[in-house]
């Protein structure tokens, strides 16, 4: 059974392990083991506290399969995009420039760098191993992020975001950094995402444009790629959409990559939420596919199962039930999928 | 002999045929009948003294006396952009540097700015191809600053010229093509020709308004900036030798450069002289090619010649005094015409 759960300390060498797969797309699972210890310390304490309203912290999500202990994948949220320092993004707005006189309306976009998002909720750090792409454990990550949002309110802001990487090639050549970002800093993409996710970002207050950047004078190539999102980032881009997640007008100040976002009100996985309890199914009535999450105060697993909704308890098989050992004080709630 | 005078209704059809000959990018002398009407009305109400400050100018004319024929035309506008929005483009430098990451970056970036309100401004300067020989552009294009050196109360303490910037035999600019176009969807000599003829209000709807970096311009874009066309280099070199820089204001359009001085800091203006005028009937050659003007306001006159002259006065042929419009015993305002003279 593939588990999602939050990350422990002993789960960091196979972390990086992970990370160094994921490659520089996942900006935010820099494969640094010491970034990694203290995204994971950060994790376990924020697991810890008791959220009254989101501020500082961020939850760490590994995809473990429980009987060999391998890990499989990752995800994040963090409960504010911008705490303890902004979050910038480039937000494409549009001017209009009228002339009556010589009969020219145009709208002219032009991105500015703002910290607008910073008060969002985030999710970040997906990770799945090309083994299992085509399953259901990519949504297990997301959705299950999603189901622990939602259960625990207080930790998260009212609108949530997603950051997705943008085009880039094997070469790690972006080209909108390539026609923008390049131009006031001069090193690479992949180095200065490498800083991004490493470092504070006073470095971006300090390199980044303060004037608007009119987007009509941008290079094509560049222009070209705005909001479109990475062929790797594709499926998570699909299930983020299919719960309502949408490209506004905000942008990856990098790579041009689209910031995906929704009010918590508006995703359907929250709408179909429901508690229940488990019960051993003895039956043999045909079983559907749910997500199920189980929680306490300061944990929270998911995992995806064959069950049956009836009344308010969800029937497993023994096997299941045994494997999920869940304790007595935890809430457990059900998503059919 | 070449004489400057002040413009007269009289030479509105000479002004219309120098107009039609000017060519792309000549934005204040326009192609059109009833604005040089207009103008010349202008400068002749300034001449009255009914002008308001804001409509203030001059425009002198370069006759021909052998054929009473007006070749060439140069003016002054007194305070600009006080009517409309006077606009051109700021060249600032921005740095954006990183200690940490050992990042350091200077970029240069154009600002719309109106920072020559209320300037005085050298304008419309032209030379009929014919006469461009014996110093004729040197005489229209000076005589201004003796007028001005003349009449200094009259100016503001800053002047400028702007100079036209580098486009091709179409009139195509390639910093329009970057910049301009894509915001105004109009050529390039329509936007000019509109702003020559006042209708500046499509700038301040249309123009970018916020800083933008030139590294965002094309090539050919960015190696245009603060460059003259090269006809108007000549008058550049002019401009410069009488004390005039370029300090980083260029034109919204072509990106021509802006020249600018404080007016007591102009050569002319710091070196010219008085002296009393006596009248010979023989010729009198001094050493110096000068620069000579009337020192009268309405009545104004400058011609280039070389007569001698002494600590008090400048000796002058009757046909000189003449030209200048002055009779004996009046006072003259002598330059040196060139700025490697040795002082008077």
């Amino acid at each position: 059974m593939i588990v999602l759960r939050p990350a422990q300390l002993s789960d960091i060498s196979n972390l990086e392990r992970l990370a160094y797969a994921s490659g520089p797309r996942v900006s935010t699972l820099p494969a640094k083991r010491s970034h990694l210890l203290s995204k994971v310390e950060r994790s376990i304490y924020s697991f810890e506290q008791e959220v009254l309203t989101p501020g500082d912290e961020s939850y760490l999500f590994v995809l473990e399969e429980v009987l060999t202990g391998q890990l499989l994948g990752t995800g994040a949220v963090n409960a504010l995009a911008g705490n303890r320092e902004p979050f910038y993004s480039f937000r494409n707005d549009i001017k209009i420039h009228s002339s009556r006189e010589l009969n020219v309306h145009s709208r002219i976009h032009a991105l500015t760098l703002n910290h607008d998002l910073s008060d969002h909720s985030q999710l970040c750090s997906f990770y799945i191993a090309p083994a299992l792409v085509d399953t259901h454990y990519p949504s297990l990550i997301t959705l299950g992020r999603l189901l622990f949002m939602s259960i625990f309110p207080m930790r998260f802001a009212n609108e949530w975001m997603a950051v997705l990487p943008g085009i880039s090639d094997k070469y790690g050549r972006a080209p909108f950094w390539e026609h923008v970002g390049r131009k006031f800093f001069g090193i690479d993409y992949n180095q200065v995402e490498y800083y991004n996710a490493t470092r504070d970002k006073t470095f971006i207050a300090e390199m980044m444009p303060y004037h608007p950047l009119y987007v009509t004078l941008i290079d094509e190539e560049a222009q070209a790629v705005m909001g479109l999102v990475h062929s790797d980032a594709q499926l998570q881009c699909e299930l983020l959409s299919e719960q309502g997640f949408e490209p506004d007008k905000y942008v990856e100040i990098f790579d041009a990559g689209p910031i995906l976002s929704v009010p918590r009100n508006a995703i359907p996985l929250c709408q179909q939420i429901k508690s229940v309890t488990l019960a051993v199914n003895k039956g043999n009535a045909a079983t559907q596919t749910y997500l199920l999450g189980m929680a306490d105060n300061n944990d929270f697993r998911a995992c995806i199962v064959q069950g049956v909704l009836q009344g308010g308890q969800l029937f497993l098989s023994q096997e299941n039930i045994a494997l999920l050992n869940c304790r007595q004080v935890q809430r457990i709630f059900c998503v059919a999928l | 002999m070449m004489i400057i005078r002040p413009i007269k209704r009289q030479d509105k059809q000479a002004l219309l045929q120098l107009a039609a000959k000017t060519g792309t990018g000549f934005t204040s002398l326009p192609d059109n009948e009833s604005h040089l009407q207009a103008r010349i009305e202008r400068m002749i109400a300034t001449w009255e003294g009914k002008a308001p400050l804001s409509e203030q100018g001059y425009l002198f004319v370069l006759e021909d006396s052998t054929t009473q024929k007006v070749v060439g035309i140069s003016g002054i506008e007194v305070a600009i952009g006080l009517k409309e929005p006077w606009y051109d483009f700021h060249v600032g430098t921005q740095v954006h540097a990183c200690k940490e990451l050992g990042i350091y970056r200077q970029m240069k970036k154009l600002s719309l700015s109106n920072d020559h309100t209320g300037h005085s401004e050298l304008c419309t300067l032209f030379l009929d191809a014919d006469y461009r020989k014996n110093k004729n552009g040197q005489l229209l294009s000076k005589s201004r600053l003796l007028f001005i050196a003349s009449f200094k109360e009259k100016f503001s303490q800053r002047i400028i010229a702007e100079m036209r910037g580098v486009h091709d035999a179409q009139g195509e600019s390639p910093f329009w093509e970057s910049l301009g176009r894509h915001f105004f969807a109009i050529d390039f000599n329509e936007a000019d020709y509109l702003t020559g003829i006042g209708k500046k209000a499509f700038i301040a709807e249309l123009m970018p308004k916020h800083a933008f970096y030139v590294d965002f311009l094309t090539a050919a874009a960015q190696s245009v900036i603060a460059d003259v066309h090269p006809t108007t280099l000549p008058a550049r070199n002019i401009l410069e030798s009488e004390g005039m820089r370029y300090e980083g204001y260029v034109d919204i359009f072509d990106a021509g450069p802006t020249l600018e001085a404080y007016t007591s800091d102009l050569r002319v203006v710091r070196k010219s002289r008085l002296r009393q005028v006596k009248i010979g009937a023989t010729e009198l050659s001094g050493e110096q090619i000068l620069l000579l003007g009337n020192d009268k306001y309405q009545d104004f006159r400058a011609i280039i010649a070389s007569p001698l002259l002494d600590r008090s006065s400048i000796y002058l042929t009757q046909s000189q005094a003449q030209a200048l419009s002055v009779i004996d015993g009046e006072q003259l305002r002598v330059v040196p015409l060139f700025e490697k003279e040795n002082s008077l």
